[in-house]
């Protein structure tokens, strides 16, 4: 590493949770009993770039991308998905305040379709 | 035990872009990146079916669970006999993880092992990775479903890996 050298912190955390009857609280699921977490530090190497924008319609994230963080920061109305195939197919879907972050083959080709009023915040790791 | 009457998981992800500074005397510290200029993060929460059908849904066996209530079957490959604990094995050839072709809500995979872990939602091509430690999260859309989820390591890198996961319709 050198000075100005980047690196990305990402951790994905889950908790999967059950509620006996409907007036009870939820508890931590019995099946899984345990809150679920994953972290890593990537480390972009001497030549590793970001770069960051708003989506406001549908668009294309980029090519040749090692990763991505998406964020749906407002939906006033509609869907935000997220596909790695160039908006073929959609695989994830974003409510507002939700985020998507990962490590992605450079290959993969990440687009965000935007049906109906949406601001989308992404950043990138090459 | 009866279904519960209502399941769902609560999600979040956290991501801090940093740049290094070489200080005077060579030490080195961490920034935020000044090009991105902030944090990226978000958290939700997936209202999930409350009977899952299985529990293949998880890789976790419950410190609460009763053996006796379990539905996998003692040569399962998608448990360990050990409560609080989830490990499913990984290897370099494409493989689903959960039976059926139901649509899924969420889906969290954990890399376990120490080799780089690859997945794959929609055909064969293996589009996300996740590097030793790490994890990813996501509610997913109605063309994913439990069929077209496939997690393997490098192609014909012989490695092998062990991941835990969720996978809830």
């Amino acid at each position: 590493m050198a000075d100005g050298d980047k690196r990305i912190l990402y951790k994905n955390h889950c908790t999967p949770q059950e509620q006996v009857s409907s007036s009870d609280r939820y508890y931590l699921d019995s099946d899984c009993g345990r809150k679920l977490t994953g972290s890593y530090m990537y480390d972009l190497d001497s030549s590793g770039t970001t770069v960051t924008n708003t989506l406001t319609s549908s668009g294309a994230i980029g090519t040749t991308i090692d990763f991505i963080a998406v964020t749906a920061t407002s939906i006033s109305s509609g869907t935000v998905l997220i596909s790695l195939d160039g908006g073929t197919t959609s695989i994830i879907q974003l409510l507002e305040g939700e985020c998507f972050a990962s490590k992605i083959a450079s290959g993969a080709e990440p687009y965000v379709t935007i049906s109906g009023t949406a601001t989308v915040d992404y950043m990138t790791g090459t | 035990m009866a279904t519960p009457n209502d399941r769902r998981v609560v999600y979040g992800t956290h991501v801090v872009p940093q740049e290094e500074i070489v200080r005077e005397e060579g030490a080195t510290t961490y920034k935020l990146d000044a090009t991105v200029a902030k944090r990226f993060g978000g958290k939700g929460s997936v209202d999930i079916t409350p009977d899952q059908g299985t529990d293949y849904w998880t890789s976790m066996m419950s410190v609460g669970q009763n053996w006796e209530l379990f539905d996998e079957t003692w040569n399962g490959t998608a448990s360990t006999w050990d409560t609080g604990a989830g490990e499913v094995s990984v290897t370099d050839s494409l493989a689903v993880i959960r039976s059926g072709s139901t649509a899924i809500k969420f889906l969290y995979i954990k890399n376990l092992g120490s080799v780089e872990c690859e997945v794959a939602l929609e055909g064969d091509e293996r589009d996300i990775l996740i590097p030793a430690g790490a994890a990813v999260a996501m509610r997913t859309h109605t063309a994913v479903t439990t069929a077209t989820v496939k997690v393997a390591t490098a192609a014909s890198s012989g490695n092998t890996t062990q991941i835990e996961y969720v996978i809830a319709i």
